[in-house]
C-alpha cells in the first residue's frame, strides 16, 4: 500500500516538470525515507522512480476512467458519481500532462486519498489494459526532452530515455506475467501486496539505472557549466565583480562632467567664451570635480577588496563581519535632524575642528575654512546689480561645494591609509557630522544670497532666487553622494 | 584656473622621494612663486595649467602631485594608469632620490602599462647648489647619461628662482603632443591619459563657420 501511495506522491513531483529540468527535485521525494527501509543500498534506485511512476498516473488515469464506464466492474466504487466527473477530467488531462500539469495534480492528490479505499478491491485488475511501455516511454522523454536535448548535444551523456528503454523489456515481462495473475484473483489482497512490492522491485531496478545515468548527466552538466563560466575568467573574478558592483549607482562624477561639458558647447555656441558662470563648470575650475573623480577611484577599489576579502570568509565570522560593516553603514547615513538648520562661519569652523580632530589628524582643513570665510566677506560686500548676487551665489556655492569634495577625498586617503583602526566608529560618526555641518554651510551661503536678492524686486527676481535655491540642493546632494563613498574605505579598514 | 580653451588635455604625474621639491617644483609652475614652507603631501594633490605649444594646440596640462612618503605608496599607484606621461624628480643635493629614479620609472611602467608613457628626468633644488649652500651630490652628466640610456629629457631646477621650471613641463608636453601626431598615441575610451577638448579648428572660425563645422567635427 505505501509504496503505491509513495509512487504517487514522486508522480505529482514528475508531473509538475513540464519543462525537465525538475530531475532535480526528484533528488528528496518522499521515496528516499521508503527506500532507506527496505533496501538502503539502493537509495538512489527509488527516487528516480518518479520518471517512470509519470507513466503511472497516465496509466492510472486512463485505467481508472476504463473502470468507472465498464459496468462489469461494480466491485466497490462508493464514490463513483463524484470520481466519475473528476476522472473526465483527468482523462482530458491526462492526453497533456506537460501543459495541465497544475489541475493533474490536485486531482492526482485527490486520487491518492480516494485510491487508499479502492485500489484493494479494484484497481489491479485492469492493470494490464491500461498498461504500454510506450506510454511510459514517451512520458519519461517528455519530461526529460529539454534536458536530454540539450545533453545529447553538449555532453554526449546518454538520454532518460534510452535508458528507460533498455530496462523496458524486463517491465513488460513483469507486466505480462501480473497480468495473467490479476484477472484470475482480483480480490486476493495478499496477493496483491507481494505483487505491488515486486512491481517496486523492479521499478528499483529500473530507477537505479536511471539514476545512475541521470546523475552522471547532472555531473557533466555541473562541470560543462563551470568550464563554460570560467571560460577566460579564471576564478570567476570578472563576474563576480560585475555582481557586487553596485548597478544603481551612476557616477556622479560623470555626470557632472557631461553637465559641464554641455554647459561649455552652450557657452560657445552663445560666443561667451569668457564669462561662464555656471555651476558644473565652475565646480570643475575649482578642482572640485578632479577630487570627487579621485575618491571615486578609490572608493571603487576599496569596495573591490572588500568583496574580494568577504568572499573569503563563511559562517558566524561572516555574519559578525558584515555586523559591523551594516554597523558603520547606519553610523554614516544617520540622518540630519533639522533641514532648516543653519551654520555661520564661526560654528562651521567650530564644528569642522571638532569633528575633523576625530577623524584623522592629518587633514589640513584650512582650505575650506579659508573658503567658508572669505563667503562671508563677500556676501557682506557690495553688490552693483542683481545679476552679479546671483552670480557670486553660484560661485560661492560652488567653490564651497569642490573644497568639501578635496576634503573627502583628501579624508578617504587618510583614512586607508591609517592603522588605528579601532576607532572606526568614532569616525563614521563625526564623518556624518561633518556631512552635516557642510549641508547646513551651504544652505545657510544660499540663504544669505537669496535675502540679498529679496531687497530687488524685478521680473528675474524670483527666478534667481529659486535657482540658487536649486544649487544649494544640487550641492548638497553632491557632498552626500561624495560623503558615501567614503563607506566603503571606511568599512575596508576594519577588516 | 585653467583656462577654458584648449585642443588636449593630457594629465601627468610627478613621482619622485619625498622632499626632493615635487610639491614645489609644481606650485611655481602653476602659481609662479616659491613657497618657503611646504607640508608634506597628503595622497595626491591636483594642480591644473593650460600651456600653449608654438604653432600648435592648446593643452590643458592635469598635473598630479603625488605623496612621495611610503605609506602613500598605494593610494598613489593608484594614478599611474590614468596618466600620459611622468615627471621624475630628484634634488641634486641628496644621491640616494637619484639613484632610486630606476625604481620609480619601473614602478611608472609596470603600472602604466599597456600605454607606453613619456618621462622626464628633472633634478630640483639648483639654487642650493649654485649658491654654495649645499654640496651637489649628482652631477649634470650622470643625469644626461642616464636620459641617454633611457632616451629621456633631462634638465635640472629651481624652484626658487623659477630657473628651467617651465622648460621642464614644456618639453614632456612637446614629446607627448609629437606622439599624438605620429599616431602613437590615441585617444582611448576608459583610458584618461589624453583626452580632447572642445576648441578643436576653432580657434580662427567664427560663429557662423562654426555651425557649419560642427556635424564634420562630431564624426572624428
Amino acid at each position: 500500500m505505501s509504496d503505491s501511495e509513495v509512487e504517487f506522491e514522486s508522480a505529482d513531483e514528475g508531473s509538475k516538470s513540464g519543462d525537465g529540468w525538475e530531475i532535480e527535485t526528484d533528488f528528496d521525494l518522499p521515496d528516499l525515507e521508503q527506500s532507506i527501509e527496505s533496501k538502503p543500498t539502493e537509495i538512489k534506485s527509488s527516487a528516480l522512480s518518479s520518471v517512470s511512476d509519470l507513466a503511472n498516473i497516465d496509466q492510472y488515469i486512463e485505467h481508472k476512467h476504463k473502470n468507472t464506464k465498464s459496468s462489469n466492474q461494480t466491485n466497490t466504487f462508493d464514490a463513483i458519481p463524484t470520481l466519475q466527473s473528476r476522472l473526465d477530467k483527468l482523462t482530458i488531462d491526462s492526453d497533456d500532462t506537460n501543459s495541465k500539469s497544475h489541475t493533474l495534480k490536485e486531482d492526482i492528490t485527490a486520487d491518492n486519498a480516494l485510491k487508499e479505499t479502492n485500489c484493494q478491491s479494484s484497481v489491479w485488475g485492469g492493470w494490464s489494459s491500461g498498461w504500454s511501455m510506450n506510454s511510459l516511454i514517451s512520458t519519461a522523454s517528455a519530461i526529460t526532452n529539454h534536458v536530454s536535448q540539450g545533453l545529447t548535444s553538449v555532453i554526449g551523456a546518454p538520454s532518460p530515455e534510452e535508458l528507460a528503454s533498455m530496462s523496458s523489456n524486463k517491465v513488460t515481462l513483469l507486466n505480462d506475467k501480473l497480468t495473467e495473475e490479476s484477472s484470475e484473483s482480483i480480490l486476493d489482497t495478499n496477493y496483491f501486496l507481494s505483487n505491488v512490492s515486486q512491481i517496486t522491485k523492479i521499478v528499483e531496478n529500473t530507477g537505479s539505472k536511471l539514476i545512475n545515468g541521470g546523475l552522471d548527466t547532472l555531473e557533466s552538466v555541473g562541470k560543462k557549466t563551470l568550464e563554460v563560466l570560467q571560460e577566460g575568467d579564471p576564478g570567476l573574478r570578472k563576474k563576480r565583480a560585475l555582481f557586487f558592483q553596485n548597478s544603481e549607482k551612476i557616477n556622479l562624477s560623470q555626470v557632472l562632467q557631461e553637465a559641464k561639458e554641455k554647459s561649455e558647447i552652450e557657452s560657445k555656441q552663445n560666443n561667451q567664451i569668457v564669462e561662464n558662470k555656471d555651476y558644473a563648470y565652475l565646480l570643475d575650475s575649482f578642482q572640485g570635480l578632479i577630487h570627487l573623480e579621485s575618491l571615486e577611484l578609490l572608493s571603487k577599489q576599496c569596495q573591490m577588496k572588500l568583496q574580494t576579502v568577504l568572499l573569503s570568509y563563511s559562517g558566524t565570522q561572516l555574519t559578525d563581519i558584515q555586523d559591523t560593516l551594516e554597523q558603520i553603514k547606519g553610523l554614516c547615513y544617520l540622518v540630519c535632524d533639522d533641514d532648516e538648520k543653519l551654520m555661520n562661519d564661526e560654528e562651521f569652523k567650530k564644528c569642522l575642528i571638532t569633528t575633523i580632530n576625530k577623524i584623522s589628524v592629518d587633514v589640513k582643513i584650512d582650505k575650506i575654512l579659508k573658503v567658508s570665510s572669505s563667503i562671508d566677506n563677500k556676501s557682506n560686500g557690495e553688490f552693483d546689480t542683481e545679476d552679479c548676487i546671483h552670480d557670486e551665489a553660484i560661485s560661492a556655492l560652488a567653490e564651497l561645494t569642490a573644497a568639501a569634495m578635496e576634503l573627502y577625498y583628501k579624508l578617504g586617503e587618510m583614512i586607508m591609509i591609517d592603522t588605528q583602526n579601532h576607532q572606526v566608529f568614532v569616525k563614521a560618526e563625526n564623518l556624518s557630522h561633518l556631512n552635516e555641518a557642510v549641508c547646513c554651510r551651504i544652505r545657510s551661503v544660499a540663504n544669505k544670497y537669496a535675502c540679498l536678492l529679496t531687497q530687488f524686486d524685478a521680473d528675474d527676481t524670483s527666478n534667481n532666487i529659486s535657482d540658487i535655491y536649486l544649487e544649494s540642493s544640487n550641492s548638497s546632494s553632491y557632498i552626500q553622494d561624495a560623503a558615501q563613498l567614503l563607506l566603503p574605505i571606511l568599512q575596508l579598514s576594519v577588516i | 584656473m585653467a583656462d577654458l580653451m584648449f585642443d588636449y588635455q593630457f594629465r601627468l604625474i610627478l613621482i619622485g622621494d619625498s622632499t626632493v621639491g615635487k610639491s614645489s617644483l609644481l606650485k611655481y609652475f602653476n602659481d609662479g612663486k616659491f613657497a618657503e614652507v611646504s607640508d608634506p603631501t597628503v595622497g595626491v594633490d591636483f594642480f591644473a595649467r593650460t600651456i600653449q605649444i608654438p604653432n600648435g594646440p592648446r593643452i590643458k596640462l592635469q598635473l598630479w602631485d603625488t605623496a612621495g612618503q611610503e605609506r602613500f605608496r598605494s593610494i598613489t599607484k593608484s594614478y599611474y594608469r590614468n596618466s600620459v606621461g611622468a615627471l621624475l624628480i630628484y634634488d641634486v643635493t641628496k644621491r640616494a632620490s637619484f639613484e632610486h629614479i630606476p625604481i620609480w620609472m619601473n614602478d611608472a611602467k609596470r603600472h602604466i602599462e599597456p600605454h607606453r608613457p613619456v618621462f622626464v628626468l628633472v633634478g630640483c633644488k639648483l639654487d642650493l647648489v649654485n649658491n654654495g649652500a649645499s654640496k651637489r651630490e649628482v652631477t649634470e652628466e650622470e643625469a644626461k647619461q642616464f636620459g641617454a640610456e633611457h632616451n629621456i629629457f633631462t634638465v635640472e631646477t629651481s624652484a626658487k628662482t623659477g630657473s628651467n621650471v617651465e622648460l621642464a613641463f614644456s618639453a614632456i608636453t612637446q614629446e607627448i603632443y609629437q606622439r599624438i601626431i605620429s599616431g602613437e598615441y590615441q585617444m582611448e575610451e576608459g583610458w584618461d591619459g589624453i583626452k580632447s577638448g572642445y576648441s578643436h579648428h576653432s580657434a580662427n572660425i567664427d560663429f557662423n563657420n562654426y555651425i557649419e563645422a560642427e556635424p564634420a567635427k562630431l564624426c572624428c
